[in-house]
């Protein structure tokens, strides 16, 4: 997958990730991270460049051609945004239902399954008010797998929670990761990011600086930018 | 040389009147179904349209809540016909009504529309929905939940619209209780029972609206 | 949900005014003494129904129950207050002491007579049917099917008539003349049995329209007087004998003459026994 362009946000950002892979996004607030996953899902509108899926460019241009990117790709989101109103099964299938008219009894049985797999077979009636924070994110990434999508997008998927409830989301990730799910993790947790990722970019003023296996990213920065970076992340 | 109230002259009355509380009803519920939809078409088209769309609903919503609705029925009533255009009694005040009430509701759902979670709205677009899913599934629940008091309200007060109605030959509650009234000259005593009749119109729905947001909508209200 | 439950507190509160001002205790009707103690003589007129009452091009109360009221308060040598009154309102009104005696469409019925006392009549209401010429819609038969639709006014003595005697036609209830006359011409209703003494008044407005107008003697006559709250003989005794007075001088039919653009159609008898 590559992407380039001119923009205002990001610019310079090319980037493969091959499947199976988790590649790791790194940088400091305002480097870009979560506008690369919000505009691989259409939230927002590149100006330029060009995103492509085994050699499948996806067209970002209108409303009908985007929904080719979200059949590849699929976002789970710091504030976990589930739908308030709906319970944690129906968050789950809602999409797969709506909008790509699957059928709904074989929709359900699937939701329940991802529930089950994410911890919360016990849930599946719960609304997301009645869940901790931990619990509506796990809820999230069931809802984003039960898209099927090629790559998962995580968000800052971490940062919203009380510390004491990082560890079951992340649990979650490590579980997708051995079951050899195709992801691109925006994450401040260093070690995680070091533990799941084959790969890291680091990001810096909207553009990719460095990629490289973990190992090297955090071990032996080359561009000074990462170094500063890894050093202040280090102190911590 | 006290007045002294007989309701014995009014009472036989009584089922004719309750008679009229069901048009009532029936109009409340009506207009305030086609002004919900029409407020809410009206609001995804402010939230979510194009400029020209967004500055004709702008112009409707004015038109509608600044003039007094018994000038809007009379002209659908009594207007339209001059253009070919005769409608019913009932279909006159039921379309005049549901205008009126569209108009508030645009306002009263807008307001709905400010107060969504941007979150809700970039899940179900990541997603793919379209905007009528969107409108349907996301921020309609969201709007029953969040402005369930002003949106009862004003179903009940649709319900107290509904006597304009009288005015146009339907005969609901307030004008039967004109025609009692004309035919006993028991004047306290038909708009005495008259109006318990609405409070009682009233206190039903308000109490039923309570029901149906706390199944429908998990709205916490108090019953009573 | 506050909200609502205010909606409530003020419907019971209202229901509870309500039920207070239907027990008019310490308001009641004015016996003729205190009239004219008070100096004061207070009628209620209804001014949406022309000529009878109206608002003139000053927007002062004015016509034919006005100046009969006028008539009414010289000889009782006292300053008359004229109060608009509508159909819902005007009989409480007479019953706590508000207006002294009320005009305007007080057909008499026994019904009525029930609720309140009538002096001797002040005019006579004949009834008639009112059409579009060309629709054939001259008699009561013509009237008594189910494709006919009757225009009335709300509230007024011909509807329970209509009920009785031509119980298939459609009746559409409207809230005055001028809309029964403008549904009659749009063709929403096809014609009106009412009271005809005030419809070359009332059609005015509506010359494009070739109107007929069929008196139905055969239906009879109605008589209005003036309406006195129960029991106030007093007065009611005393207005009987000014009414006589002006029948007899001629005043009313002057005035009927002057504001219906014609004579009455019946003739009221001044009785000297009443």
């Amino acid at each position: 997958m590559s992407y380039g362009g001119k923009v205002d946000v990001l610019r310079d950002v090319s980037l493969d990730v091959e499947r199976g892979e988790v590649v790791g996004l790194i940088g400091p607030s305002g480097s870009g991270k979560s506008t690369i996953l919000r505009t691989l899902v259409g939230l927002m509108k590149p100006r330029a460049g060009r995103v492509s899926v085994e050699g499948a460019t996806v067209d970002y241009s209108s409303r009908g051609s985007l929904r080719v990117a979200r059949d590849r790709f699929a976002i789970v989101f710091q504030q976990y945004n589930l739908f308030q109103n709906m319970t944690a099964l129906r968050n789950v299938a809602i999409a797969p239902t709506l909008v790509k008219k699957r059928d709904r009894a074989q929709v359900d049985a699937e939701a329940r399954a991802l529930l089950a797999r994410v911890g919360l077979a016990e849930k599946v009636n719960a609304y997301p008010d009645e869940l901790s924070g931990g619990q509506q994110q796990r809820v999230a990434i069931a809802r984003a797998l039960a898209l099927k999508p090629d790559i998962l997008l995580l968000d800052e998927v971490t940062a919203a929670l009380d510390p004491e409830l990082v560890g079951e989301v992340l649990d979650t990730i490590r579980a997708l990761q051995r079951d050899g799910m195709t992801m691109l993790i925006v994450s401040h947790e260093m070690g995680f990011i070091r533990e799941v990722a084959s790969r890291v970019a680091f990001l810096d003023q909207g553009s990719v600086v460095e990629v490289g296996p973990p190992a090297e990213i955090f071990d032996a920065p080359k561009s000074p930018r990462l170094r500063d970076f890894t050093s202040r992340i280090l102190r911590h | 040389m006290n007045y002294s109230l007989i309701y014995s002259q009014v009472t036989p009355h009584i089922p004719y009147l309750l008679g009229g509380a069901v048009l009532t009803l029936q109009l409340a519920v009506i207009s305030f179904v086609a002004g919900w939809a029409i407020g809410l078409v009206n609001a995804s088209v402010l939230h979510f349209g194009p400029r020209p769309a967004r500055a004709a609903v702008q112009a409707y919503v004015t038109f509608f809540i600044n003039t007094p609705l018994l000038v809007q029925i009379f002209f659908i009533f009594f207007v339209l016909p001059d253009a070919g255009i005769l409608l019913s009694p009932y279909a006159a005040v039921a379309i005049g009504m549901s205008l009126n009430a569209g108009a508030y509701l645009t306002e009263i759902q807008r307001a709905g529309f400010q107060s969504l979670r941007r979150e809700e709205i970039d899940a179900a677009t990541a997603m793919g929905f379209s905007v009528p899913q969107m409108v349907w599934y996301v921020i309609l629940p969201h709007i029953a939940k969040a402005l369930y008091p002003p949106l009862s309200n004003q179903f009940i007060i649709q319900v107290m619209t509904t006597s304009i109605a009288a005015i146009f030959a339907v005969e609901e509650l307030t004008g039967r209780a004109y025609n009692v009234n004309s035919l006993t000259f028991r004047s306290l005593e038909v708009f005495s029972i008259t109006a318990v009749i609405y409070v009682a119109l009233t206190l039903v729905c308000s109490l039923a609206l309570a029901l149906l947001g706390r199944w429908l909508f998990r709205v916490k209200a108090r019953i009573l | 949900m506050t909200d609502r439950r205010a909606i409530f507190v003020g419907g019971a509160a209202a229901a509870a005014a309500a039920a207070a001002l239907l027990t008019p205790t310490e308001a009641s009707a004015r016996p003729l003494e205190d009239v004219l103690r008070a100096g004061e003589l207070r009628v209620g007129v209804n001014p949406t129904l022309p000529p009878r009452a109206l608002f003139n091009d000053r927007n002062v109360i004015d016509g034919f129950e006005p100046e009969v009221a006028a008539a009414i308060a010289q000889k009782m040598g006292v300053r008359l207050v004229l109060q608009a009154v509508g159909s819902p309102e005007r009989i409480p009104m007479v019953a706590s002491g508000r207006i002294d005696f009320v005009m305007g469409a007080m057909s008499r019925t026994s019904e009525r007579a029930k609720v309140i006392d009538y002096t001797v009549p002040v005019h006579s209401e004949n009834y008639g049917i009112v059409s579009v010429a060309g629709r054939g819609l001259t008699t009561i038969e013509a009237l008594n099917k189910p494709e006919v639709t009757l225009a009335q006014v709300r509230g007024t003595t011909a509807i329970p008539y209509i009920q009785r005697a031509m119980p298939n036609a459609q009746v559409l209830l409207l809230d005055n003349y001028p809309d029964r006359n403008r549904a009659i011409a749009q063709g929403r209703a096809q014609a009106s049995f009412d009271g005809i003494d005030s419809v070359r008044f009332a059609l005015r407005p509506f010359r494009q329209v070739q109107w007929e107008v069929t008196a139905v003697p055969s239906f009879g006559v109605t008589y209005s007087g003036l309406g006195v709250a129960k029991n106030n003989h007093s007065l009611r005794l005393w207005l009987n004998v000014a009414l006589y007075e002006l029948h007899t001088d001629g005043t009313i039919e002057r005035l009927w003459e002057k504001w219906f653009d014609g004579p009455m159609f019946t003739k009221v008898p001044a009785s000297p026994f009443f």
